[in-house]
């Protein structure tokens, strides 16, 4: 208690600047993995990329980036344990953010594919593992978690899969594929729409204050869905149905899949941000509540808004001055990544993460977007996949975890040491 | 390597796209040919050893090529074709440049200058060569297109009926070389036998290039069907 009376504002200030810092670095490096299938796919530039990115990523950390942040905040350390000294949960976020963010830097460096979300975690157990007790940590919420990192690419690939086969049989396969294309492109955008909408408004606002029944939801998100539908059929009407010949209805087939996957990579920056704003937010939502309760570790508190919002600027202010040099660097060599392979793997992993956002899981949203590209990898081809790069991305989970553990170890106790307990 | 997101990384150059290049080359180093013979009967030697050069450039290029898509090609998984059937296709494809480079060898080596009655006949055997060699092409350059359709039905069809013009071009190859051959045939008695016999082999490596190129046609035909 003393140490947070004392040192409180210090503690907070400190605590503000390290989560402004992990939500640049998850506009400057992680927002590009989110568009680089839309940017891939040449269905969008990557202007069009960067003001969705901003737009949408925004959007999804504010509307629905709540759940996800709470369980970062209080869903993994059991608080009762810190009972008299809840300065510790202090350090410990506080430890986590820079955990995070040293890894980060370092894997960036050496070009490894670590995933933010695995770093916070592993570093919030680690530090509560070894620096409290074994006893603070909710185990089963940590295990719903990891077995959710291993689901979550699974999933997603496996939605990838049925959405390209999907495309494959009602739209390529029939005998004019334009004529389909347009026809069925506005029901894959309702879908988008719908279930982005949905997610959302189920699980994500009640942090604005709007409580809305599972009933009321299934009608705004339907009407969501069909103001989205309608605007994507005139986008769609656009685009010349007669093709001179086969290699042109190609192109075409692929012009309408490119109004679809602009309507993707929206709900895949939405998702991304929902997700995501939560390894950065989430230890200062913790730390905040104790230091203004005045040191109550309360596991009731609401999560204020305002913090949201921080993570938001920050992850646009991190896109506006760096990543869009990282989405620019997404090369046009991704060839066979087409609109009617790409939106497939995008609407998987977006519909994944928002799931598990609203279940208020923090996944990889990166790796579930991987697991999508190779469930249409599965069933559409794709050659020019560096399967290596899979296999680094696998063992990178393993060396994550404890890495951004006993990272925040480290640092849990020299702030211990600086600050003191009491 | 490390400033690139990681959904760069998990990407590369696709295979075919070095297919298909390997395919621009080989029709280049044939398209070489006319210009060949027609200095070859001007007895102009500088250039026909020019022209030798720049074929054999472009068959090590091809080589290179063919190099890259054995080494890069992924063991199957997520390939949209038979491994096998690739790797067949970039063999057959690579005995254009070679056969190319054998013939003009072969004339640059012992000065070989057809007699002026068979020039012009020769040289249309050697367009046509090249008509197939072109036709051929077009069938590999419609693999991107069958990638991107999801290897539709109708985009299929387009190549069959490419492979159909492959097939007429060396059915008119076929014929050309049978007139061709009567008309050496007739000329063995004036001329020196071991001229005539050479007159035979680079007939035979020509009709060889298109079959060749029939072959290739085939080739991206079993690969595509299912």
């Amino acid at each position: 208690m003393v140490v947070i009376e004392n040192y409180g504002f210090v503690l907070l200030v400190i605590a503000i600047i390290c989560g402004l810092f992990m939500a640049w670095g998850v506009g400057a490096n992680d927002v590009a993995n989110a568009m680089g299938t839309s940017v891939g796919a040449k269905a969008i530039t990557i202007k069009q990329a960067i003001i969705i990115a901003m737009v949408f990523e925004c959007a999804g950390a504010y509307l629905a980036g709540g759940e996800v942040t709470d369980t970062i905040r209080k869903g993994i350390i059991d608080p009762e344990l810190l009972g008299l000294n809840p300065e510790l949960l202090v350090y410990g976020m506080i430890s986590s953010l820079l955990a995070a963010g040293v890894w980060l830097l370092i894997a960036t460096t050496y070009g490894w594919p670590v995933s933010t979300t695995h770093t916070i975690v592993g570093a919030i157990v680690g530090f509560a593992a070894v620096g409290i007790s074994a006893e603070a940590i909710n185990w089963g919420k940590v295990m719903q978690i990891v077995l959710s990192w291993v689901i979550s690419p699974l999933l997603a690939g496996v939605l990838a899969f049925v959405l390209y086969m999907s495309v494959k049989r009602f739209i390529l396969n029939t005998p004019n594929p334009i004529r389909s294309a347009k026809r069925g492109v506005p029901v894959y955008i309702f879908l988008v729409g719908f279930v982005i909408s949905m997610v959302s408004l189920v699980k994500g606002l009640k942090h604005i204050g709007l409580n809305i029944g599972f009933q009321e939801a299934l009608v705004y998100a339907a009407a969501i869905a069909l103001v989205l539908t309608m605007a994507g059929s005139v986008l769609v009407s656009r685009i010349n149905s007669q093709a001179r010949s086969v290699h042109e209805e190609i192109v075409n087939v692929e012009r309408v899949f490119g109004v679809l996957m602009l309507f993707t990579a929206c709900s895949m920056a939405f998702a991304h941000g929902s997700n995501d704003v939560a390894n950065a937010i989430g230890p200062l939502a913790a730390i905040n509540s104790v230091i203004s309760s005045g040191g109550e570790v309360a596991q009731q508190a609401m999560m204020p808004s305002w913090l949201l919002m921080l993570g938001a600027g920050g992850i646009a202010l991190g896109l506006m001055t760096y990543g869009y040099r990282v989405i620019r660097t997404i090369g046009s060599n991704i060839t066979e990544l087409t609109p009617s392979s790409g939106f497939a793997a995008e609407l998987a992993a977006a519909t994944t993460v928002v799931i598990a956002s609203g279940s208020s899981i923090p996944v990889s949203t990166t790796h579930t977007l991987v697991g999508g590209v190779l469930g249409v990898g599965l069933a559409h081809g794709l050659a020019a996949l560096n399967l290596r790069m899979v296999g680094t991305i696998f063992t990178s989970w393993i060396v994550t975890l404890p890495a951004g553990a006993l990272l925040s170890i480290l640092f849990f106790y020299i702030l211990k040491a600086i600050f003191g307990v009491g | 390597m490390s400033k690139q997101p990681l959904f760069s990384k998990l990407f590369r150059e696709s295979p075919f796209v070095a297919v298909q290049q390997h395919m621009e080359f080989a029709s280049e180093a044939v398209g070489q040919l006319s210009s060949l013979f027609q200095a070859s009967h001007a007895s102009d030697w500088a250039t026909v050893e020019e022209i030798y050069n720049a074929i054999s450039d472009m068959e090590s290029q091809a080589d290179e090529l063919k190099r890259e898509v054995r080494i890069s090609l992924p063991r199957g998984l997520f390939l949209p074709v038979y491994r096998a059937d690739l790797l067949e296709l970039v063999h057959l494809q690579d005995q254009i440049p070679n056969k190319s480079k054998d013939i003009a060898g072969l004339i640059l080596g012992r000065e070989i200058v057809f007699p002026d009655v068979l020039q012009n006949q020769i040289l249309e055997f050697v367009k046509v060569s090249q008509e197939g060699v072109l036709s051929v092409l077009e069938v590999t350059s419609q693999i991107d297109d069958l990638i991107r359709s999801g290897f539709s039905s109708r985009e299929v069809h387009v190549v069959e009926n490419l492979v159909d013009e492959v097939g007429v071009i060396e059915h008119r190859a076929d014929e050309l070389q049978i007139s061709l051959r009567s008309q050496v045939h007739k000329l063995e008695a004036s001329h020196n036998p071991l001229d005539m016999m050479f007159c035979y082999k680079i007939i035979e490596l020509i009709a060889s290039i298109t079959d060749v190129s029939q072959q290739v046609s085939h080739r991206v035909l079993c690969m595509v069907a299912r």
